[in-house]
């Protein structure tokens, strides 16, 4: 896995700084205090499994970039960090699941990261953050109170180690458990991605698992939050913490937006 | 002596006068910014109990109450006498009240409305063929602002009778595209594009998922109801991009709008209908086979 990424990178007066995360290109420029940062997505399906650290561009050659400017006063070093997306990410399995009554299952969720750019050595001054991928929005719940989401298809794989690692996505263990009498139809559901720390794995990023119990249509599912690194594979110290940290280690969420949804 | 001097100054400061002076004086510069600070007290710690609407109508209820109660002291402290006074308020109210019944209609209108909160301040409402943000709802009126940036009064009595829209109450929204499509189009294919276009447009939502419905054959063309969804702060947005991505998209994809047409049918009996071919050069008629051999 390239974790040079996400390592601070010196940046030279009048210097350009080129990287890739998965289907996102970035440019950095320093410009006396500034910083001007240009972002492009390649939305070719074999790039997004590359990534590099930054490295010198040529900037003359990148016209046409949308260039955005930060003042962050005497600033050599950037740092990117990856984060979880900043809204809810509704997860739809290409093929709805069936977990009969009293079974659970565990599910690897690729979640896309945001690519949250800092000046300074540790990103102390925080300029942007960048989508690494554009996700389309869905809304999850009922057209009066519900919320918006990020849409996420996925395969919901049973084994993370079957695909191939993508630079730009943070694994995210899901394990449903179905405690209700009747079967359930998981044709999507909901994880609020702001609880989701990030860990730097050996091959992956990674996420701290979710736990979804079903009770039943009628009551509340119940969401649980790991305040683990997962153990899949050996990871580092957390890498970006959540973006809002789980005050209880349990959350009961109410079925209006948290349902498995029956149907179209 | 000078006449001014003459005064007599011993009546003008009579014990009888200063006392009620004092009060008056008392009742006008220490009453009304006493009810100023109460009514703003009372807005203040009912304000995130009860609606802006509410809260503004307490406020305003303390002020024309307290003012009411000063002007009455005020009026008793000059030596008027109240009850000759009410007497002939009594006489004026009705006189009044038939002058301002459609003042008290509004006001009582005034009171429905924000007991019923049909809308908030800040919503975008549609009442006949004006539409704008409410600014603010009053005792008499609400007032919008327009797109276009007029101030726009609307009498609480009409919100009262009339149909109100109101069109950013819920987070999400439904867009319906109306097209026709010529007959000689396949209706699957179009359905197929449509949703495509819906998927790629970056405003639309997933879901509630955009539909296609085949509504009706219609005189000149296919019609279809084309419905998509989006959050109410992308509408304007999502309504540009996707009308543009319709066009473009059937252009390419060769499929066809039509204009309103009517097919002429001579009847299998009757001759075919004369066409008149015209070149390209000056508009000069050209004649066809036909009439050169009749010649």
């Amino acid at each position: 896995m390239e974790m040079d990424l996400w390592r601070p990178h010196r940046i030279e007066q009048d210097q350009c700084l080129e990287t890739r995360i998965g289907p996102l290109k970035l440019w950095l420029r320093r410009n006396s205090d500034e910083i001007h940062i240009a972002a492009k997505y390649d939305k070719t399906t074999d790039t997004a499994k590359r990534a590099y650290p930054p490295r010198p561009a040529e900037t003359q050659k990148f016209t046409g970039l949308d260039w955005g400017r930060w003042v962050c006063g005497d600033c050599d070093k950037v740092l990117l960090r990856p984060a979880a997306p900043d809204r809810p990410a509704v997860v739809r399995p290409e093929l709805p699941i069936k977990i009969p009554s009293g079974q659970e299952a565990l599910f690897f969720v690729g979640v896309p990261v945001w690519v949250q750019i800092g000046a300074g050595e540790t990103g102390q001054v925080r300029l942007c953050e960048k989508p690494s991928v554009a996700l389309s929005n869905i809304w999850f719940g009922d057209p009066m109170s519900g919320e918006l989401c990020y849409s996420l298809r996925t395969r919901a794989r049973r084994s993370v180690f079957d695909a191939q690692p993508q630079p730009h996505r943070a694994v995210c263990p899901v394990t449903i458990h179905n405690s209700a009498a009747a079967q359930v139809d998981v044709e999507r559901f909901c994880i609020h991605v702001a609880h989701l720390s990030i860990y730097p794995g050996q091959s992956r990023l990674w996420t701290n698992g979710v736990r979804i119990t079903y009770k039943g249509e009628a009551e509340n599912t119940q969401l649980e939050y790991s305040k683990n690194p997962p153990d899949y594979e050996k990871v580092d110290a957390v890498l970006t913490p959540p973006r809002t940290p789980v005050k209880k280690s349990f959350s009961k969420i109410s079925l209006g937006s948290f349902a498995f949804f029956g149907g179209a | 002596m000078h006449p001014v001097m003459a005064i007599a100054w011993s009546e003008v400061f009579n014990k009888d006068l200063i006392g009620p002076a004092v009060r008056i004086f008392a009742l006008i510069f220490l009453g009304f910014p006493f009810i100023l600070a109460l009514a703003a007290l009372v807005a203040k710690s009912t304000r995130r109990k009860l609606s802006p609407q509410a809260n503004m109508l307490i406020r305003k209820a303390i002020i024309y109450f307290g003012t009411i109660v000063i002007f009455i002291a005020v009026l008793h402290q000059s030596g008027y006498r109240l009850t000759a006074l009410l007497g002939a308020a009594g006489i004026a109210g009705i006189a009044i009240g038939f002058a301002s019944q459609t003042s008290i209609s509004n006001i009582i209108s005034g009171l429905f409305l924000i007991s019923e909160k049909p809308f908030a301040v800040g919503d975008v409402i549609q009442v006949g063929n004006t539409k704008g943000t409410i600014l603010t709802i009053d005792l008499l009126s609400v007032k919008l602002r327009t797109f276009d940036n007029h101030l726009i009064r609307l009498p609480n009595e009409m919100l009262i009778k009339s149909e109100v829209r109101n069109i950013t109450r819920f987070p999400i929204r439904r867009l319906d595209i109306n097209l026709g499509i010529a007959y000689k189009e396949n209706v699957e294919k179009v359905r197929k594009v449509l949703l495509d276009i819906a998927e790629k447009n970056e405003y639309c939502l997933d879901e509630p998922e955009p539909s296609v419905r085949f509504v009706n054959f219609g005189e000149s063309a296919l019609e279809f109801l084309f419905a998509v969804w989006c959050v109410q702060a992308d509408y304007l947005k999502l309504q540009t991009r996707i009308m543009q991505d319709i066009k473009e998209r059937f252009d390419a994809e060769g499929i066809e709008i039509p204009f309103p047409h009517r097919t002429l049918y001579a009847g299998s009996v009757t001759e075919p209908l004369p066409i008149r071919v015209v070149d390209g050069r000056e508009n000069v008629p050209v004649e066809n086979e036909s009439a050169k051999t009749q010649k």
